[in-house]
């Protein structure tokens, strides 16, 4: 049997994705034979992750200042906000280059099989956000998958409602994929050839 | 021993496996609740032609694996997303429903084709727009007396004489109709009017219901299934809500 302290570790490894009881053993086990340095700075590497990211108080962009740096930057086109799921699917669209707008980050999809609905995203702030006015056009940019699907539908009924311009990104991404896998020009063909609903 | 296995199969979940592999559960016409990996599904070029999503018809080749691990998926081809479910969000929580159910009342390997047609028609219902309350309440009664647990309707569960009178309980833990002299021990047992059991016994029979029969038949009607559902499964799925949201709302 395993000290404790081996246990914890190995237990919370195998909490992360794609790790499992032996990846996580052969990790606590390499962990032990390097400097304790070593060790500790990934600890602290954890716990900065953790104490020092958060969300943009704007657009729920993962941010180490109340304002991301997209939100911070007086150049980009303020009037626009494309949506996505994920921060990561933000970044995939910023390594386009082919978008001057912000964004709002929903933290996720709607999903009753998961059991994530409307008041679990971000929605409601999206919707405070576009009637405090200054925004000329929603981009959605969920993923196409059934519950991007799903999300872009609900969005658009809910923002069209609120007096919104939606429109969304075209089907360039296969069926079922994310922003995260898809490739530059992709992802600003998409963007170009927005549409209305 | 292994065999490869083609059929056709509603995808009831997916979840990511690694980097670019994704674990299944789907229900198969011919083999029952199947829990399956698709490797390399999310890469850009597979045998899948793109990863999976849920509530898709496919038809699948499968390798079935011994018991205890999970079977691998080797070609799949979609035929049917039921797109237009996806654009109304109670059509959709009312299709997810529809698949947690079923994923919730099967255990792998025990197939039953007339549950898979049940629901591949209730997607296609949902798409093609039928309306939402019928056709789920339709869908319950119907997967009840598939599995076997369709409540007792027509004679009460305790005396098991007729029951008659305007007020029955109905009560899950009896299976169903007690009559008001038995009244029943079961804590959750609900007191309706007798128009709410006639139309559940209309469900699942198949014969048409008149949900406006009673001006809140089906705030009655949905009360009396929860209580049902929640307790054969013991819990409440997460999907029920959703669906209660999509059933009791008003529509135009
Ligand atoms: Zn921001
Ligand atoms: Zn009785």
């Amino acid at each position: 049997m395993y000290a404790d302290p081996i246990l914890r570790l190995i237990q919370e490894l195998t909490k992360l994705p794609g790790i499992g009881e032996k990846t996580a053993e052969r990790l606590v086990f390499h962990l032990l034979t390097q400097p304790k340095e070593d060790g500790l700075r990934l600890s602290e590497a954890i716990r900065d992750l953790k104490e020092k990211v958060r969300s943009c108080g704007t657009c729920y962009n993962i941010t180490e200042a109340d304002l991301c740096e997209i939100c911070a930057n007086a150049q980009r086109d303020h009037a626009l906000v494309c949506v996505v799921e994920q921060s990561k699917d933000l970044w995939a669209i910023e390594k386009s280059g082919a978008y001057r707008g912000v964004y709002h980050v929903l933290h996720g999809h709607l999903s009753p099989l998961d059991g994530v609905g409307p008041e679990n995203l971000t929605i409601g702030r999206l919707v405070e956000r576009i009637r405090k006015g200054g925004i000329r056009e929603v981009i959605l940019a969920t993923n196409p998958t059934a519950e991007g699907d799903a999300t872009a539908f609900y969005l658009q009924k809910t923002l069209g409602a609120v007096g919104a311009r939606v429109t969304r990104i075209a089907r360039g991404l296969p069926a079922g994929s994310s922003f995260e896998y898809a490739s530059r020009t992709i992802v600003s063909d998409a963007l170009l050839g927005r549409r209305e609903f | 021993m292994t065999r490869l296995q083609k059929t056709l199969a509603v995808s009831l979940r997916k979840y990511d496996f690694s980097e670019t592999s994704q674990v299944l559960h789907l229900y198969t016409r011919d083999y029952g609740k199947v829990h399956c990996i698709a490797k390399g599904a999310k890469r850009k070029k597979s045998a899948f032609h793109g990863p999976f999503d849920v509530m898709v018809l496919y038809e699948v080749i499968r390798l079935e694996k011994q018991p205890g691990a999970l079977d691998l998926l080797t070609a799949a081809e979609a035929l049917r997303d039921y797109r237009e479910v996806r654009a109304d969000f109670a059509r959709f929580s009312a299709a997810s429903y529809a698949c947690d159910l079923v994923d919730e009342f099967t255990l792998e390997g025990q197939p039953q084709p007339e549950l898979f047609e049940l629901l591949r028609r209730m997607l296609e219902a949902l798409a093609g727009g039928s309306p939402v309350t019928p056709s789920v309440f339709s869908f319950e009664a119907r997967l009840l007396r598939i599995l076997g647990h369709a409540p007792r309707i027509a004679e009460c569960g305790v005396c098991r004489r007729r029951v008659i009178g305007p007020e029955t309980y109905f009560s899950a833990r009896d299976g169903g109709a007690v009559c008001v002299r038995c009244r029943p021990r079961d804590p959750t047992r609900l007191l309706v009017p007798r128009a709410v059991l006639d139309a559940m016994g209309a469900f699942v029979e198949g014969r048409p219901a008149d949900l406006r029969a009673l001006p809140n038949l089906v705030d009655h009607l949905r009360r009396v299934m929860d209580t049902y559902l929640r307790h054969l499964l013991e819990r409440e799925p997460k999907t029920m809500r959703f669906m209660r949201e999509a059933v009791l709302a008003p529509r135009p």
